[in-house]
């Protein structure tokens, strides 16, 4: 069969058969054990465990470990050539980084389409006060999944800038470890989906912190939501471990830390994060399963556990998560601003610094979510001083980009719109943080639509927009064709007029009272007027995306053929032909200069071998 | 595992300090479980025993002992495969895969039927953390013991030389790994009191 | 260089006018009580701070695209230049000495408040809230009364312990600023003094479930000598069986699954029960003395009455009742004959 020689149709093939397997062996294990053999939660646990698995096997994950256990010298990949049509590779068990790296970009776009979409659907439900189109208990599933699967979609999108840019950018000819490279992409997959599933296992009503004993009690959509999210956690795991060693082993000849790229900066940064932090989530979720399937009580204060201690453990992750949404972002705005403003990048050595200060503290900050629980002055103002600390590498970004653009000679093409509108979010988004860190105030704050405007604003900006900024910029060196410049001016318009529209109505009515997670709300508070402007802001937001979705349908098929260097960069990637060939580099790219000479006469960066055409 | 890229990294890249440097930073990201694991114990029941928990003392030494003596023999396998003494590495591969395999059975299958005499049940009290700690621990043992299972039998096929011997030194130096969670596992759950 | 005069020039003129609006608008819910000054004060000073910075951030950007846009017909690149160290301390050092002056100042509103973290003093009224899905009640615990309104007088401080029956909830009046969590196995507290005579709503600031959103009590601040007259009243109630009992049984939605007149609702009915012998599902009888009556109110499934199915009566009652509570509604029941 044809189909069959695609491996993703295999793995679903596969992952359908070990589900049910799994399912099936579970249940005879629990009649031979004398239980009630159909028990959905326990049932559909281990059904789920096993198709990830068999998911994977249907891949090709485990083929090469499994001869190497076997005893026979790993096979190489099979290597690609390049008579054949290239798209399926896309759908393969690929290990190289370029194909990866796409994989994970349209995964993050059609997972945020999703995520999207449930928050057009509960938008209208929130337009007027009163139930109009749902239940709330309908709302509080579309919320809670909208929440979580829009945060998986953007570890899907660093996961996707991370693989496309640092190998080609520190002039490496591939990750350290490319097998566990897709691996890491396609243990993710599975999550995904299981996340995606709660919905239609019941759903899950906790939100996307998913806080006991709420959680505990939840629907068995939650199970789904909790073993989703612990998958595509090792995913994170393993893909960090890959970005630090080849970032710390593999830069090209003469690129010492100071002359890297400016996103490996905030990659690097990032992936510490990943690297450590995603444990925690992973266990505190694994620790509500546990109490779920097995009463064991962790957060159960009748059997001696402690409702809190779960907080504590969410949000060493959780905090520093956000963090690794916005690092890659911020790096990507470095990256770009001074190739469309002529100019280096001013402060290199400090704007890099200062993603790895972020970075450090956001460790150091995890309790100001947790202000209204109680835990004590002491606590409590340590917690205030760290999280207003971390304004000052914030900071110390942004005038750092205010000092690149003065003196420039700045064009406006679409990935330089979306740098500069991410540029004006995510400043809004940031100077909303303080309010939130003083205790006082944030008693007052805490769960209204005032944090969700600040966290839409710095997710928005951080990683929306350039995400967006990044998908444009690098569409040429992916498929070796340009996107529609028109198109591209008018999602960003679209998207910028239509954000602002659905956050600042936020902002205003948080301040003045609107409880989030809320499917209804008191009419007598006057909210009404300012949710239907935040829900026409929505539509237009999602207006944007769609055009966003056909400009690259429409431009990856028939785009005209990019130039090689449309945006005269001297950074390494775009010295390589695009797509760049396997192995990137003929030989390795030797570094002469700083990366963003730009308004030097005659200084460049690497020194690039003129590749020959194809990559073996 | 060779790379897909090799031709073109093996002039370049030390494919032995890549290998070497991803598994330090995978143990350290596993590092994070344990540390969560002992806070919660710590969190939920203090720097002492609760009440009525009589763990068997005796078990958890001898258990104890023979993980340690396991590393010990882990050890002088990779040694042995480092100066090519076939013999010594087998047979010190096949003790640390026996003493692991004994740890594993002493405690999930004598330790844990008995724990609930002891006062310690899965669903409430101490033996939340007593199930959870031993049981994460367990599960790594489990992995390391299927780890050393494979390297000793491609060993015994001839896979390994004193020039290139990554497999062993990796799976050795996960085996140390999980048994120094357990040097601190040990005291949390028998000797505190 | 002459270029910065303009954009200094805006930055300081638009701060003045973003200052001003900050200081004028109305940018919170009207207040209802002491603490609501200080901690909009703090807000406010805040956005003045968030208001300079964003100007000045602004408009160097909207500035520098306008003034260094490339213009048609233009080839080249911008100035080079890469750094400036007294430029890059001075942005790094101002807003550290902001952060660490301003942590300074917040940690200090938040003590002076008094209004967390801090024991009970003695001309505090205490209220003992519970929250459970999704409900609140309140407990006045030195006069013996509960309720499921909360009423205060005005202008005293009164000193709410929190409590939580099943999940976590949220204890927040808008109007009096502070919130803090209900957590089952933990007590918080929160000190808040009301001073605004009028009608207002607890509303739960925490998901709970299903009915989060509508999980709000109605509040009524009145004037202290309103509020003893009201109590007096309430603890009249509470010393009167003929009176408590009845609404206990309001208050905790008994009389929604059981009548007083004889009919079938969801549980037996209540009329002629007390003393009178019951048969049970397992097919044994007993009589409704006062010990059957406790046990079926704090242990429902101990026995299940013929016709009847288990697991319909909520279990928690036994936390969620004071004994007080359970002895009105057992010398209520004792009433219907
Ligand atoms: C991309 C994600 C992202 C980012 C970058 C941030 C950045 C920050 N966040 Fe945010 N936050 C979230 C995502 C993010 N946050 C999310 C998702 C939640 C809600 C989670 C949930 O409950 O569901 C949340 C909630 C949240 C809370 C808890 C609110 C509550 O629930 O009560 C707090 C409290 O302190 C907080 C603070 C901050 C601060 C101080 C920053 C700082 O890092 C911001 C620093 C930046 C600046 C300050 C601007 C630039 C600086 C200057 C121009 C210099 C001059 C400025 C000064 C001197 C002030 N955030
Ligand atoms: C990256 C993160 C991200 C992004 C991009 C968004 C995007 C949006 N968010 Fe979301 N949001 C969160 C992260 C995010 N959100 C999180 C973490 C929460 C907290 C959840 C919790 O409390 O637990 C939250 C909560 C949240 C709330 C609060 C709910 C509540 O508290 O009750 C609201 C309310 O308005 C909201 C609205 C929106 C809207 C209207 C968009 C819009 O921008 C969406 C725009 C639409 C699209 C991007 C898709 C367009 C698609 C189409 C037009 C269909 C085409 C389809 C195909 C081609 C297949 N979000
Ligand atoms: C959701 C419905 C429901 C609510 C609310 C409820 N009950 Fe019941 N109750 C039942 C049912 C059904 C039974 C019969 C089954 C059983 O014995 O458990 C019952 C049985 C009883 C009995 C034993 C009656 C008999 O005939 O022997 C008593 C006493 C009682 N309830 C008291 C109360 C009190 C007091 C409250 C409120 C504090 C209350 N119930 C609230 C459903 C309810
Ligand atoms: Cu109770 Cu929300
Ligand atoms: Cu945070």
């Amino acid at each position: 069969m044809r189909l069959f020689s695609y491996g993703l149709v295999r793995a679903l093939v596969y992952g359908v058969i070990g589900l049910v397997a799994g399912m099936a062996v579970t249940m005879a294990v629990r009649a031979a054990l004398g239980l009630a053999a159909w028990a959905a939660a326990p049932v559909s646990a281990t059904g789920s465990i096993v198709g990830t698995l068999t998911f994977l096997w249907g891949v090709g994950a485990f083929t090469d470990w499994w001869s190497w256990a076997r005893g026979a010298h790993a096979a190489e990949p099979p290597h690609h050539h390049r008579d054949g049509p290239e798209w399926p590779r896309y759908l393969n068990f690929d290990p190289n980084h370029r194909i990866i790296g796409v994989q994970y970009t349209v995964t993050s776009v059609i997972v945020m389409l999703t995520g999207g979409l449930l928050a057009l659907t509960f938008r209208l439900e929130l337009a007027q006060p009163g139930m109009q189109i749902m239940t709330t208990d309908t709302y509080n599933y579309l919320m809670s999944a909208h929440g979580i699967i829009m945060i998986a979609a953007i570890l899907m999108g660093v996961g996707g800038m991370a693989n496309f840019l640092i190998p080609m950018m520190i002039g490496a000819p591939d990750m350290a470890f490319p097998r566990v490279n897709a691996l890491s992409y396609w243990i993710a997959v599975p999550g995904l989906i299981m996340v995606v599933s709660s919905l239609f296992t019941g759903g899950f009503d906790t939100g996307w912190t998913g806080y006991p004993p709420l959680g505990v009690k939840a629907p068995l959509g939650a199970q789904f939501f909790y073993l989703g999210v612990f998958v595509v956690g090792l995913s994170s795991i393993i893909g960090s471990v890959n970005y630090i060693v080849t970032i710390i082993k593999m830069r090209a000849p003469g690129m010492t830390w100071f002359r890297m790229p400016i996103f490996v900066w905030g990659m690097f940064a990032t992936a510490l994060i990943q690297l450590i932090a995603t444990q925690f989530i992973g266990m505190a979720f694994l620790m509500v399963v546990l109490e779920r399937l097995l009463g064991m009580g962790f957060f159960d204060p009748a059997k001696g556990g402690d409702v809190v201690l779960f907080q504590h453990i969410f949000w060493f992750y959780s905090h520093p998560a956000v963090y690794v949404f916005i690092l890659p972002g911020l790096g990507v705005i470095s990256e770009l601003l001074p190739v469309f403003v002529r100019k280096p990048l001013f402060g290199y050595k400090w704007v890099a610094l200062s993603s790895m200060f972020i970075a450090l503290v956001g460790f150091l900050v995890w309790a100001h979510h947790m202000f209204a629980t109680g835990l004590g002055m002491v606590l409590n103002n340590a917690f205030m001083v760290t999280t207003l600390l971390v304004a000052v590498p914030t900071g110390v970004k942004f005038f750092s980009w205010l000092a690149t653009l003065w003196g420039g000679k700045i064009t406006f093409e679409t990935p330089m719109l979306f740098v500069l509108g991410s540029w004006v979010i995510f400043l809004i988004g940031g100077l909303s943080g303080p309010t939130n860190a003083f205790i006082a105030t944030d008693l007052y704050v805490h769960d209204t639509y005032f944090v969700v405007a600040h966290f839409h604003h710095t997710m928005f900006g951080g990683f929306v927009f350039p995400f967006f900024a990044a998908i444009y910029y690098w569409f040429p060196k992916a498929t070796g064709r340009m996107y529609s410049e028109r198109l591209g001016k008018i999602h960003f318009w679209l998207m910028l007029v239509g954000f602002h529209l659905m956050t600042i109505a936020m902002f205003w009515i948080g301040l003045h009272g609107m409880r989030r997670r809320i499917a209804d709300y008191d009419p007598t508070q006057g909210f009404g007027p300012w949710q239907t402007v935040t829900t026409t802001g929505a539509y237009l937001v999602g207006i944007g995306v769609t055009i966003f979705v056909i400009n690259m349908i429409r431009s990856a098929r028939r785009g005209e053929v990019a130039v090689p260097n449309p945006w005269r960069s001297m950074s390494p990637e775009w010295q390589l032909p695009s797509p760049p060939p396997d192995g990137n580099f003929e030989t390795p790219p030797e570094v002469i200069g700083d990366p963003y000479d730009y308004g030097l006469a005659g200084a460049s960066y690497v020194r690039v071998a003129a590749p020959s055409a194809a990559g073996h | 595992m060779a790379a897909h890229t090799a031709a073109h990294a093996a002039p370049r890249f030390n494919k032995l300090a890549l290998n070497r440097l991803g598994l330090w930073l995978f143990m350290l990201s596993e590092t994070m479980i344990f540390i969560i694991l002992l806070v919660t114990r710590f969190v939920l029941f203090g720097t002492g025993m609760p009440e009525g928990i009589e763990v068997d003392q005796l078990l958890g030494l001898v258990i104890t002992i023979l993980l340690l003596a396991s590393s010990i023999s882990a050890y002088r396998a990779e040694t042995a495969m480092a100066h090519g003494n076939r013999d010594a590495f087998q047979r010190n591969m096949l003790l640390t895969i026996i003493m692991g395999t004994v740890f594993l059975l002493a405690v999930v299958a004598w330790e844990w039927p008995l724990a609930p005499h002891h006062g310690l049940h899965l669903q409430e009290g101490f033996g939340i953390v007593f199930f959870a700690m031993t049981g994460m621990h367990a599960f790594h043992v489990l992995t390391g013991v299927l780890m050393l299972i494979i390297v000793y039998l491609n060993g015994r096929n001839g896979a390994y030389s004193p020039e290139s011997y990554w497999g062993v030194e990796a799976t050795v130096k996960y085996w140390h790994f999980v048994d120094l969670v357990w040097v601190f596992f040990y005291p949390a759950l028998y000797l505190l009191n | 260089m002459r270029k910065l005069a303009l954009p200094l020039a805006l930055t300081v003129i638009l701060s003045v006018v973003a200052v001003m609006w900050v200081q004028r608008a109305t940018l919170t819910a009207a207040p209802a009580a002491a603490e609501a000054a200080a901690v909009d004060s703090l807000l406010r000073l805040e956005f003045y701070i968030l208001a300079v910075f964003f100007v000045l951030c602004m408009v160097f950007f909207l500035y520098s695209l306008w003034a260094f846009r490339r213009r048609a017909g233009e080839t080249g690149d911008g100035a080079h230049f890469h750094s400036h160290t007294g430029l890059e301390i001075a942005w790094t050092v101002v807003p550290v000495i902001i952060v660490v002056a301003m942590g300074y100042h917040g940690a200090r509103v938040i003590a002076d408040l008094k209004a967390v973290d801090v024991p009970k003093s003695a001309d505090d009224l205490e209220v003992i809230v519970t929250g459970q899905q999704w409900s609140w009640t309140f407990e006045y615990p030195e006069q013996g009364v509960a309720t499921t309104d909360l009423v205060l007088p005005s202008g005293r401080s009164v000193y709410f312990r929190l409590r939580a029956v099943d999940v976590i909830h949220s204890f927040w009046v808008p109007e009096f600023r502070l919130k803090m969590d209900t957590i089952p196995g933990k007590e918080n507290v929160l000190r808040l003094t009301p001073n605004q005579v009028g009608e207002f709503k607890v509303r739960c600031a925490e998901l709970c479930g299903t009915r989060h959103a509508y999980m709000e009590s109605p509040v009524r601040v009145l004037e202290a000598a309103d509020f003893q007259a009201w109590m007096d009243e309430e603890v009249k109630i509470a010393n009167d069986p003929t009176k408590a009992g009845p609404k206990v049984a309001g208050q905790f939605g008994c009389i929604g699954c059981h009548s007083i007149d004889g009919s079938k609702l969801v549980g037996p009915t209540w009329k002629g029960l007390a003393g009178h012998d019951v048969s049970l599902a397992d097919g044994s009888t007993v009589t409704a003395d006062d010990d059957y009556l406790r046990e079926s109110i704090v242990d429902p499934s101990a026995a299940i009455v013929e016709g009847y199915a288990d697991n319909v009566m909520p279990r928690d009652f036994a936390t969620r009742m004071t004994e007080k509570q359970i002895a009105d509604v057992i010398a209520y029941i004792k009433t219907l004959k």
